[in-house]
């Protein structure tokens, strides 16, 4: 009994020696394979971090909802193995960019870094303040934030993006894309500017009925409004998706409601009648927000899209020469190498998935009620 | 009762037991730890039921009886404890007539009457609104009285009410028993002293082992040989095996 | 004191009734309200534009929350009077039996499968039922009438229930749902409407009467089961109908409003502060107190800035405040 106990210890001693020794040899083994100076380059993400990248990456893991967009778009959405988008949430981005449908869905943006090294994972992307950004250097792979905020973050991740994938073709849409940005956004500022303030109509953004939630200053929202000649009239709000009560909405009285693509449904109704007595619903100025690849109104690359259609409903007699259609084609041909007839520029336009025609993936529609 | 037993876990606790308690009387139930002395006055207030036998109050079947009914003629007096909200003396009383109107929001004047003539009895109207947790041990008990009294019953059923009573607590308690018992009250009480019982009880049961060893009048059945006998070093089947005769 | 509670805690209720009706984002002057209601019996002090929003903004928006504080608070308070006389423990709330835990797993469960509102309420009700359902069959399973039988189960059932939510949490979508589940964990009346209102307003209502006519049952139950038997009362019937009532008024607010701590434990104890142990008085006093309570987080959660506070964190915050302030004077009242 003595003895056997006492062997059970030796031997639990030499594993434990054993374990060492391979732990270490291995530890030895992966610091020089990461030493070398093979194929890497440095790429500063979102905060200013640098980080080697490998030359030419194969397999990069988007773990940021809106960054999917900018990879699609410059031209590596075959590159993504793994991706938080989902086909039954972005409808329109799988339809675009069918590839998705081979990366490996994972469901929110914490994910297990092993299961990333077992899907061979050479570069990820994620939101800002990430936790698991950490974990994934741990295991060796470059993380890259790729956050942004605004317009002027928006082409620095873009540029970023571009640096990151190290193909010309992507460097070359990230120019052309930026050139287009500041054309749009220069030609609408260059109408919207002359607007006296009485002339701009204020607008409250709603991103949830419910439960309500808008978006205030500091917000891409906030943006577009301003180039597009509105103000946001959600004062006192700082932020994304701040919960409010339909007493203040009452308060604001906006001239303009737009509602996000995934709000929920709208009854003028509700409430006992409290939105029937604001300006906006007064006057039926309730608009629909368009929703494609990402919705529009958010933190994405369809950011002139939505500036457009914004000043277009804002502003018709200033806009009449806009053609929302015949511009969302353009974009998607120029960005997204994809053609969508005018049909399915409309389903944009009003916020809808497409129709079930071509995949038979069935598509489930994102406008239920939260 | 008439021959009732009772099993737990195919063990009798209660065999064959038969007592009867009478008005104007005071019965005794003495007997060792173990004994069933507390089983068989769970019994007598109806929270068990027996297996065989039955226990019959004026003629009626305990078991048919519905719980209010039960509680406006027997009362019982639990060994003192703690409440952990502080009602007042008052209220605990008036407790005891919960079975009259229990879903009303007020005491009815006419139960006030009755809880204020409990008080009297007991002589603790002076504590009437102080709180129950604040009080000593006998305070308690004559609390605990007063609502058995409030009760209405004629029948009153004590868990060894001279626990943590010093000897003049006791000697009133058992003068006060005396007077309900002559005011015409059935009195039934578990103690372990049985040297008191002798002299303060009519009637003593003696119970061992679950079974009833002797029973009649307590200065009879509680002589030097009986005591002996009951708290005898137990070597019988029982674990009842502790003989912790306390003489106070 | 303990005679005058009653009306004193009325008075203030609706006093803060009348206060929270002139309170809120949309300004409407005192002197606007005084036109309204002259307007509103056939005058013409108000315009008909003006006239009709201040009529939504007070019917349409206001009252219906000032009336879901009042029912919610009210309720969740007697519920929690009512756990804490059954269990004889002053520190138990309405979660104990794990009505909270089955009512937020049938929230998420509602969220991911896009239920709608009336949905999510609904399916957060029937969970809230089905966790103290659940609970109580594990303490049957061993002994029914047994108190410690009863917590054990309501342990066991908010775990499993607990973990059945965070897995739902897990597989939430995060851009829509989480935000959505995490805003329905956190309390707020901000959804509550006329339709929800009328659903809750009259079970409330029955339920507190109910729970107030057993108060002095409830007493004797303090005392130990055997000796409320020996007072006459009907021990298992009572306890699993009040437990019953009281789990029901929690599981009809909190699905019309999520999680709301602390209400349903502390609020007992204030009303036992001012009126004593006995719940006949306990039981309606804590009705009017945590709708009071209620009612004035609720005020300062939609006052307080632009952007709606969650009441449930006000609640919490508020609740530990008051807690520790009377802490000292409820050290008298307890034996522990």
């Amino acid at each position: 009994m003595t003895s056997g106990m006492r062997d059970d210890q030796g031997m639990r001693q030499t594993r434990r020696w054993g374990m060492g020794v391979i732990g270490a040899s291995l530890l030895v083994a992966f610091s020089a394979h990461a030493a070398q100076p093979q194929a890497t380059r440095p790429v500063a993400d979102m905060t200013g971090q640098i980080q080697q990248v490998p030359r030419q990456p194969r397999r990069i893991a988007d773990l940021w909802f809106a960054h999917n967009e900018l990879t699609i778009m410059l031209g590596a959405a075959d590159r993504i193995a793994v991706t938080v988008d989902r086909p039954a949430t972005r409808p329109w981005m799988f339809r675009v960019a069918p590839a998705l449908y081979h990366a490996i869905g994972v469901n929110g943006p914490a994910v297990n870094a092993e299961s990333l090294l077992q899907a061979g994972v050479d570069v990820a992307f994620v939101p800002n303040g990430s936790a698991t950004a950490a974990a994934l250097r741990a295991v060796g792979i470059p993380v890259l934030v790729a956050g942004f905020s605004d317009v002027a973050t928006l082409r620095r991740s873009l540029d970023m993006t571009a640096q990151v994938i190290g193909t010309a073709q992507a460097r070359d849409i990230a120019q052309s894309y930026e050139a287009m940005l500041d054309r749009v956004v220069h030609d609408t500022r260059a109408r919207t500017d002359t607007l006296p303030p009485g002339s701009r109509p204020r607008v409250v953004h709603i991103q949830s009925l419910h439960p309500l939630r808008v978006d205030g200053r500091n917000t891409i929202i906030d943006e577009w409004l301003s180039i597009a000649g509105a103000r946001n009239a959600a004062d006192g709000v700082d932020g994304n998706m701040k919960p409010v009560s339909v007493e203040q909405i009452a308060a604001w009285n906006p001239d303009v409601l737009i509602l996000g693509p995934d709000s929920g449904s709208f009854d003028p109704a509700a409430d006992g009648g409290v939105w029937r007595n604001i300006a906006a619903v007064k006057a039926g100025r309730i608009l629909h927000n368009p929703s494609g690849v990402f919705p529009w109104d958010r933190y994405g690359s369809e950011f002139p899209l939505q500036v457009a259609w914004a000043a277009q409903m804002l502003h018709p007699d200033l806009f009449a020469g806009t053609n929302m259609v015949e511009q969302t084609r353009a974009f998607y041909r120029e960005f997204f190498h994809y053609d969508l007839d005018a049909a399915q520029a409309g389903r944009i336009l009003a916020g809808l998935p497409p129709l079930d025609d071509a995949t038979g993936a069935g598509p489930v529609t994102g406008t239920g009620a939260h | 009762m008439h021959h009732v037993s009772l099993r737990r876990q195919g063990r009798h606790v209660l065999e064959d037991v038969s007592l009867e308690i009478g008005a104007g009387r005071m019965t005794g139930l003495l007997g060792p730890n173990g004994a069933g002395k507390s089983t068989l006055l769970r019994l007598l207030l109806g929270l068990l039921r027996p297996d065989t036998g039955r226990v019959v109050l004026d003629g009626r079947d305990l078991s048919t009886c519905a719980r209010r009914e039960i509680a406006r003629r027997i009362a019982y007096v639990p060994q003192g404890h703690m409440s952990l909200f502080p009602y007042v003396v008052r209220d605990v009383v008036a407790l005891g007539r919960v079975s009259y109107s229990p879903f009303a929001r007020h005491v009815g004047r006419e139960d006030m009457a009755i809880v204020a003539e409990a008080l009297g009895r007991l002589s603790i109207s002076h504590l009437a609104e102080r709180p129950y947790t604040d009080l000593s041990g006998g305070e308690r008990q004559a609390v605990l009285i007063a609502r058995a009294l409030a009760q209405g019953g004629r029948i009153l059923v004590l868990d060894e009410p001279e626990t943590g009573l010093d000897y003049g607590q006791q000697q009133r308690l058992y003068g006060l028993l005396r007077e309900l018992a002559t005011d015409g009250y059935a009195i039934m009480a578990t103690t372990h002293d049985p040297l008191r019982a002798a002299v303060a009880f009519d009637h003593a049961v003696l119970l061992r082992h679950g079974r009833v060893m002797d029973s009649g009048p307590a200065a009879r059945v509680l002589d030097e040989t009986g005591i002996a006998r009951l708290y005898a070093r137990d070597t019988g089947p029982a674990p009842a095996g502790t003989t912790d005769v306390s003489t106070g | 004191m303990e005679r005058h509670a009653g009306w004193l805690v009325s008075g203030g209720l609706v006093l803060c009734i009348v206060v929270s009706a002139c309170l809120g984002r949309y300004a409407i002057a005192p002197g606007v309200i005084l036109r309204f209601i002259v307007t509103a019996m056939g005058g013409h002090a108000l315009s008909p534009a003006q006239y009709d929003m201040v009529h939504a903004v007070l019917t349409g928006a206001r009252l219906p929350r000032i009336g879901a504080a009042v029912c919610v608070g009210a309720a969740l308070s007697v519920s929690g009077a009512t756990y804490q006389a059954v269990f004889r423990n002053p520190l138990v709330s309405p979660g104990l039996l794990g009505v909270l835990a089955g009512a937020g797993f049938g929230a998420a469960l509602g969220i991911i499968t896009n239920m709608g509102t009336l949905g999510v309420q609904a399916l957060s009700f029937t969970g809230g039922i089905m966790a103290v359902l659940f609970g109580v069959g594990v303490a049957r399973m061993f002994d029914a009438a047994s108190v410690l039988m009863l917590v054990f189960g309501g342990l066991i059932s908010s775990a499993l229930f607990t973990a059945l939510m965070s897995m739902l949490k897990y597989v939430a979508d995060p851009q829509q749902q989480l935000p959505d589940i995490v805003f329905w964990l956190l309390g707020s009346l901000t959804q509550v409407d006329v339709l929800r209102l009328e659903i809750m307003a009259g079970p409330v209502l029955v339920g507190i009467v109910a729970l107030s006519a057993c108060g002095r049952m409830l007493d004797a139950l303090a005392m130990g089961d055997d000796e409320a038997r020996t007072l006459g009362v009907p021990v298992v019937a009572l306890r699993y109908g009040t437990i019953g009532i009281a789990t029901g008024l929690s599981a009809l607010t909190v699905s019309a409003v999520g999680m709301i701590g602390w209400i349903g434990l502390i609020i007992p104890h204030v009303a036992r502060l001012l009126a004593g142990p006995c719940n006949a008085r306990v039981v309606p006093l804590s009705a009017g107190l945590g709708a009071m309570f209620l009612l004035v987080c609720d005020d300062l959660a939609r006052c307080l800035s632009v952007e709606e506070i969650p009441v449930g964190l006000l609640t919490d915050l508020l609740g530990v405040v008051i807690f520790i302030s009377v802490l000292r004077l409820l050290r008298r009242g307890w034996r522990l």
